[in-house]
């Protein structure tokens, strides 16, 4: 159980700073789009770049904050009926959700890293006429994937032993 | 393709995302796997490849770059100490209006709504500071928080909205033509708000206890501190309206001016640049991966031509335009009680948007009309946000004051509504009369 706490506690940290490097992303995003909006009004010259880049931005937003959002208890349940289950209930339910979200965090990855290596392969470049490689931005999507999986498969073998000690607990419990 | 009527994989796909969400699933994965396992039981794993995209084209959009750029800003604002200059400044310009301090609760939210696009964040930044000191002035309770949770739902309504971007993305609509039809209809929410206010207050003067207004120099001197609000509203709104900017382009520009104010206000610290940072990021994340979701199922069902189908089934009822659109509003009311407005949205409109189209209705008018009965479904229970949001605020007190002080709102909601279903110009004109751009 201290193993798994301390795997839990690591990932935790990757996650925590996987939202940080999409924060600074964010930064950049808006610093970028002003500036070339202040480029367009005072030099009369904007640039498709910021636009691209703040694309680019956005999947880093998106893919390297999912890991943090998932820590922080940032995605949106529908919790109203499981409430009503037992609290045991509760806990197993729990648990199967995380492992539906994990199997679609890694399918969704999987998808993610064919789009990434088919690129790579052939040197894919954007479509805006400035022929950027997209290849390094479509790896964050599989990237941040993997630290969203990494983060609930430790959530989900903490979670199950703790339902499988408070489990033994109660009859343990009962039977005295 | 697994030779199915259309009818009967509509139930199943649908029927399985409302198990999936009534299990506690995270909306954007119970969306996401149950599109990825449509596509594998009914297109035999033919359409897998818009998985891929889904993730890609969802993620890489400078047009859904306006949320977070948005959502931002308001963060930035929200730690600037504004929003205290905001309901001052606001309680000032109400000065002696029947109602006092309820009427400020909607005409705060109004304008905070033109910084934020959210109705939770406006709801909460209202209610917090309003809450206090209504009860220390002894207002009537369940009105408060009612006027505060109804007058947060403006958050969605009045530009820049989150709603709109997701709805204007989903349906390839100008977000810009959005936000700027959402202007009118807000406004005018918002005076039905505050005339339900002043008829209540008329009858039962209790309500609202009269208190002594401020002299002019100081109300003035209140008002004028609201600056930075003006400064960014007309950034945002004037730029977009005049053609100057995108969306994401004013959210950018209203963000850069609020760091600026942050800074200049001496309050831009380490840490409260990291907390906005990491909130907009969670926000963001939660938000996309829900469009990501959706844009999965949507997909398959697009490839299983499911909304062409049920369109043309729709329209072979041949029953009255406004009878059709009448059952998508008691359908939206209906889902408003159970699911919350993001997922209402990407859930209904693959389907629902065909329809619209089909009847002749104005797509842009429908994204307003949409918002509308996403702010009721906010203060709906047992899923209304606001509710939530505002008993947050005194959690001491029953769920039960605050539900029942936003009814009467609700009744508001219904009448703008139908107002707006009527004459859809004042949704409408506004955005026809802007500069492209």
């Amino acid at each position: 159980m201290k193993l798994l706490h301390r795997l839990l506690a690591g990932a935790e940290w990757l996650s925590v700073r996987a939202g940080y490097i999409a924060s600074v992303a964010l930064l950049i995003m808006t610093i970028g789009v002003t500036l070339d909006v202040f480029a367009r009004f005072l030099l009369g010259a904007g640039s498709k770049m910021a636009i691209e880049m703040s694309g680019y931005a956005l999947v880093a937003i998106v893919f390297l904050g999912l890991a943090y959002t998932h820590k922080t208890n940032g995605h949106i349940e529908i919790n109203f009926l499981i409430k009503r289950l037992s609290v045991r209930a509760q806990r197993w339910c729990r648990v199967f959700n995380s492992i539906v979200f994990l199997a679609y965090t890694m399918l969704l990855g999987y998808f993610g890293w064919k789009s990434f290596w088919t690129s790579f392969q052939f040197n894919t470049t954007s479509r805006t006429g400035l022929d950027v490689l997209i290849w390094p931005y479509q790896l964050v999507i599989p990237l941040g994937l993997l630290i969203t999986s990494v983060l609930l498969t430790t959530s989900i073998c903490v979670d199950i032993a703790r339902n499988i000690r408070h489990a033994t607990d109660e009859s343990a419990e009962a039977a005295s | 393709m697994i030779d199915l009527h259309w009818a009967t994989v509509t139930t199943i796909i649908f029927g399985m995302i409302f198990v999936f969400l009534g299990a506690g699933l995270p909306v954007a994965v119970a969306l996401g796997s149950v599109g990825i396992a449509s596509t594998f039981f009914f297109l035999q794993g033919k359409g897998m490849g818009i998985i891929g995209y889904a993730a890609w084209d969802m993620s890489n959009s400078f047009i859904l770059g306006a949320v977070p750029l948005f959502i931002f800003m308001g963060q930035l604002l929200l730690h600037s100490g504004i929003s205290q200059r905001l309901y001052e400044g606001s309680t000032a310009m109400m000065g002696k209006a029947k109602g006092g301090l309820l009427q400020t609760n909607i005409f705060a939210c109004a304008i905070f709504a033109t910084i934020s696009g959210s109705s939770v964040a406006t709801a909460a930044t209202v209610g917090y500071m309003a809450v206090p000191e209504m009860e220390k002035r002894g207002y009537d309770r369940r009105m408060t928080m009612g006027s505060l949770a109804a007058g947060g739902t403006l958050g969605i309504l009045i530009p820049p909205s989150t709603s709109m971007i997701i709805y204007g993305v989903m349906v390839e609509q100008s977000i810009g033509q959005l936000f700027i039809a959402g202007i009118l209809p807000g406004i005018m929410l918002a005076f039905l708000f505050m005339a339900y206010i002043w008829m209540a207050v008329a009858r039962r003067p209790e309500l609202a206890p009269v208190f002594e207004i401020m002299a002019w120099r100081d109300r003035l001197a209140k008002i004028i501190l609201m600056w930075p609000i003006f400064l960014i509203m007309s950034v945002v709104l004037v730029g977009i309206y005049a053609g100057f900017v995108t969306p994401a382009e004013s959210a950018a520009v209203g963000a850069s001016i609020a760091l600026a104010l942050a800074l200049a206000f001496r309050k831009l610290t380490w840490d409260m640049l990291w907390s906005s940072l990491l909130d907009t990021v969670r926000s963001t994340s939660m938000l996309l991966f829900i469009m990501i979701g959706a844009s999965i199922v949507s997909g398959t069902l697009g490839l299983m031509r499911i909304p062409d189908q049920m369109t043309s089934w729709v329209v072979s009822l041949q029953m009255p335009p406004v009878l059709i659109l009448l059952a998508i509003y008691a359908l939206y009311l209906f889902l408003g009680c159970f699911i919350d407005a993001v997922s209402m949205v990407v859930l209904t409109i693959p389907v629902v948007f065909p329809i619209i189209v089909k009847l002749g209705y104005d797509p842009i008018w429908f994204g307003v009309v949409l918002v509308i009965l996403i702010e009721m479904a906010m203060i709906t229970p047992p899923v209304g946000l606001n509710l939530f949001t505002i008993h947050g605020i005194r959690p001491e007190r029953p769920l039960s004051d605050v539900i029942k002080g936003s009814m009467p709102f609700l009744v508001m909601m219904f009448v703008a509504l139908a107002i707006l279903t009527v004459f859809p110009a004042i949704a409408i004109w506004l955005p026809s009369t802007m500069r492209p751009v």
